[in-house]
Order: structure tokens, then C-alpha cells, then sequence
């Protein structure tokens, strides 16, 4: 009879450990099972061509747990023609947790272009940036497109041990191709709280690097509504943010970008 | 066995043994001290604890450490809890043991990178809520036995539960796109009853 019970025991267990997704070691754990997606996706958008002389992409941010109303917006971008890829300027999460990364990943794998997306404070919270880096891969990374180089930066810094984001890796990737147009794609924007008080120096800074290179449009989330900011070098723009139930579609052409704020 | 087969059964047989109406004729000690081996559960790779239970085994509590080491996914954890669970019915099987159903919740602190309970200086005040304590809710069944002629127990008990965690549980409520076997994990352990008086 013990032997019956020794063996239903281990029968138990080895269907439970076969339900991987049902043991939970610890809410800031970092078990993830996709890896370098962003990595996939920068290939398959330096890859492709731009039909005409345009390059379109939409853009949102901070999804953090509005989950409806992510799913809607995926809806709506799947419906827009002609998109070269998808970008989320950070703040997938609230807190940083791996749960949250898994539920945002399965809601943005239902676009049908490729889907770039950078880290935010939020996604910095608990073991969060371990996490980030798993699943997309470095916080640092730039792709190309065409004539336009597209620039990927973590710039947060609170969270970050209240430390100064990596300036030596945006002045070298900005100023390395002369030849290519470049997109700043950031969560925080260098007018946002971070870079203002006592981080204004850092703030300060970071605009000099980004007037000193060709940087034509800096895209940014983090204050989940739209703002604009016109410097004589560039465009700053604060993105539409899914939970006020909006994203862009920017269009580049040449030395100039159209953007369209499309609610949802 | 697929996952939403697998939670309805231990949903199932975890309700029906809480609410079933049986009857216990183990004899109990009055407020023994108990230890717990714990799998999982939000409380680390695996966790240790040391409580009390009251009111004829109804009531108890457990301090629990718990330890999530760097080499399974990455990064260390440690977790102290405080875990209370009701224990409503219990059923005798033969003399010397019985099966128990039981439901409570656990109270986690979680010691990670970026955690606070108080956040750093640098920080506006209030700019994010403490990440640092977690709320566990949790139902189990459990299968005891008396033990003889041991020198330091007197009661051995296997336990298996299913819980869910306050974020989880409610993100997976307000809305539709998390499904709701998401919200749920299962984890497995051992208590031990220390000798006492009768």
C-alpha cells in the first residue's frame, strides 16, 4: 500500500512539474521563456524595403496593466496599412514583473509588423530590467531602415540607481553614420521629471548630445499624453499612451516627418 | 492532463474537502508547534517556517523563510512571510490520520533589486506604491498521520495548494484578456507537528 502511495505521489508530482507555468517561485522572479525579441524584429526591419520614398510606423506607450485597452489598439494598428514596424517607447509593465512582461508580450505578438520596444521606469521596478533584458535583449540598441537610423536609449535614471544613463554609447551611435537621418527613440523625455531638479544637469546634457548629431525626431512616453516640443535642431514628442486609449502613425520623408495621432 | 483540466480538479477536490461535512477523531494537542517545508508558492524556490496552531488545529500561523537562489532563473530573492490558514473541516481516515482542507492567506516580503518598502530620497514622495510586501490567498488539502515513538514529533502532514497573488488576481479580474487559469499556481510541502503534551 505504501508503494501504491510513494508511486501516485511521484505521478502527481511529475504532472505538476510538467505544468511549469503553475509553480511560482517568487513575484520578482525572472522566469521567461521568450528571449531577444526586439533582436528578431530589428533583422526583419533592416531587411525590408520601403515601398515609396515614405517609411511609415506607428508608435505608443505605456501599456503598463491596461490590457483591454492594449488589445484594442493592436486591433486598430493591425488595421492601418502599409507599416514598416511598431514601436513601444517603454512602461510595459507597473512593476516590473515577470507576469507582466508574459501578458504584454502576449498581447503585442498579435501585430502584424514587426514590434520594437524600449524599457521604462516602471519596467526598471523590482528585478524588472533583468527581466527586460531576457525577453527583448539590450536596453541599448539601434537599427536601420532605409536612410534612417533609429536609435534606441535607456535614459532612465531613478531607477536606475539614480545613476547617468550610458551618454558615451548615444554620442558614439548617433554620430557614427553621417549618412543616415536618425530617430531618438527614448522613454523619458529630456523636458520630463528625471532630467529636471537636481538631474538638470543630465537633462542638459542629453539635449546637447542630441542637437550636436543629426537627429531629426525624438520619440518618447513616460507623461501618457501627447506634448510637442520644436527645438531648432529637432522634434521632441511625447507619444500617445494606450491607457488615454491613443497611438501615432509618423511618416518620414526625407528631411521631414508627418505624425498622426489616431485614437482608438 | 492539460492546465484548465488540471486546475478545475484541484479546484474541485480542494472545495469539496473545505466544505464536505466530515468528522475528526484525532485526538489533537492543545496548540502545537509546527514546521513547514514549503515548494514554491510565491515563496522562493523553497521556504522554511516555524508557527503555531490554535483552537483545536483550526487556526494557524507560520513565519517563513524563503530563498530563490540566482543559478534557477537569474537572480536571488529572499522572501519572509507570515502565512495564517483556517482549517474549517478534517476527516478521519482509520486512527491515525486524516485529510484536511484548509484556506488562508500569506502576507510576502519580498528582498529584491528595486523593492522598497520606502523608496530612496531621490524619488518624489508618492511616486510609486511600496513594491515590496505582496498579499497570497490560498486554498489546500492536506494529509496528516500521527507518528510514533519519535523523539522530537508527532504528527506529519503533506500538503498540496493552489493560490494566487494580489496583482495577479486582480489584473486577471478587471479584465478579459488574462486568462483565468493565469492567475494561479500550485505548490507542495510538508508540516511537522513537535511532540507535546496532550
Amino acid at each position: 500500500m505504501t508503494k501504491i502511495k510513494i508511486a501516485l505521489l511521484l505521478f502527481s508530482a511529475a504532472i505538476f512539474a510538467g505544468c511549469s507555468d503553475l509553480i511560482e517561485y517568487s513575484p520578482y522572479d525572472t522566469d521567461i521563456t521568450n528571449s531577444n525579441v526586439n533582436t528578431a524584429n530589428m533583422e526583419v526591419i533592416s531587411q525590408s524595403n520601403v515601398e515609396d520614398d515614405t517609411l511609415r510606423f506607428a508608435v505608443f506607450s505605456d501599456t503598463h496593466s491596461y490590457y483591454g485597452e492594449f488589445s484594442d489598439a493592436v486591433a486598430s494598428i493591425n488595421r492601418q496599412k502599409g507599416l514598416q514596424f511598431v514601436v513601444c517607447c517603454g512602461d510595459l509593465t507597473e512593476s516590473g514583473l515577470a507576469q507582466e512582461f508574459k501578458w504584454y508580450y502576449n498581447i503585442a505578438r498579435n501585430i502584424k509588423y514587426p514590434i520594437i520596444t524600449a524599457i521604462g521606469n516602471h519596467d526598471y521596478l523590482s528585478n524588472g530590467s533583468n527581466i527586460y533584458t531576457k525577453m527583448f535583449g539590450p536596453t541599448n540598441f539601434s537599427f536601420t531602415n532605409g536612410a534612417y537610423k533609429f536609435v534606441v536609449f535607456d535614459d532612465i535614471v531613478w531607477e536606475n540607481n539614480n545613476s547617468s544613463p550610458n551618454f558615451e554609447w548615444l554620442q558614439s551611435e548617433l554620430s557614427a553614420d553621417t549618412t543616415k537621418k536618425c530617430i531618438l527613440i527614448a522613454h523619458i523625455s529630456t523636458w520630463s521629471d528625471e532630467f529636471i531638479g537636481d538631474n538638470a544637469p543630465l537633462g542638459q546634457k542629453y539635449e546637447d548630445i542630441i542637437a550636436q548629431n543629426k537627429v531629426m525626431l525624438c520619440l518618447h512616453g513616460h507623461d501618457h499624453s501627447y506634448k510637442e516640443k520644436v527645438y531648432p535642431t529637432h522634434t521632441s514628442v511625447i507619444t500617445g499612451s494606450v491607457s488615454h486609449r491613443t497611438y501615432n502613425i509618423i511618416s518620414l520623408h526625407e528631411n521631414q516627418f508627418t505624425l498622426r495621432q489616431i485614437p482608438f | 492532463m492539460n492546465r484548465t483540466s488540471l486546475l478545475a480538479y484541484l479546484f474541485i477536490a480542494l472545495t469539496q474537502s473545505i466544505y464536505g461535512n466530515y468528522r475528526d477523531t484525532i485526538p489533537k494537542h492543545k496548540n502545537p508547534t509546527i514546521v513547514q517545508l514549503q515548494y514554491a508558492g510565491n515563496m522562493g524556490l523553497v521556504s522554511a517556517g516555524i508557527g503555531k496552531s490554535f483552537f483545536n488545529e483550526r487556526l494557524s500561523a507560520c513565519f517563513i523563510y524563503g530563498y530563490l537562489p540566482k543559478h534557477t532563473n537569474g537572480v536571488t530573492v529572499h522572501t519572509l512571510a507570515l502565512k495564517t490558514y483556517y482549517t474549517p473541516i478534517r476527516k478521519s481516515i482509520g486512527k491515525r490520520s486524516s485529510v484536511e482542507g484548509y484556506c488562508g492567506a500569506s502576507i510576502i516580503r519580498g528582498i529584491a533589486k528595486n523593492t522598497y518598502v520606502k523608496y530612496p530620497s531621490h524619488y518624489p514622495d508618492d511616486y510609486y506604491q511600496p513594491n515590496a510586501y505582496h498579499i497570497a490567498l490560498f486554498t489546500g488539502a492536506k494529509h496528516s498521520k500521527l507518528i510514533k515513538n519519535n523523539k522530537w514529533f508527532d504528527k506529519v502532514a503533506a500538503f498540496i495548494e493552489l493560490g494566487t497573488i494580489d496583482y495577479e488576481l486582480w489584473d486577471g479580474l478587471k479584465t478579459d484578456y488574462i486568462d483565468f487559469e493565469d492567475i494561479w499556481n500550485v505548490s507542495f510541502g510538508i508540516t511537522l507537528n513537535f511532540l507535546s503534551k496532550k
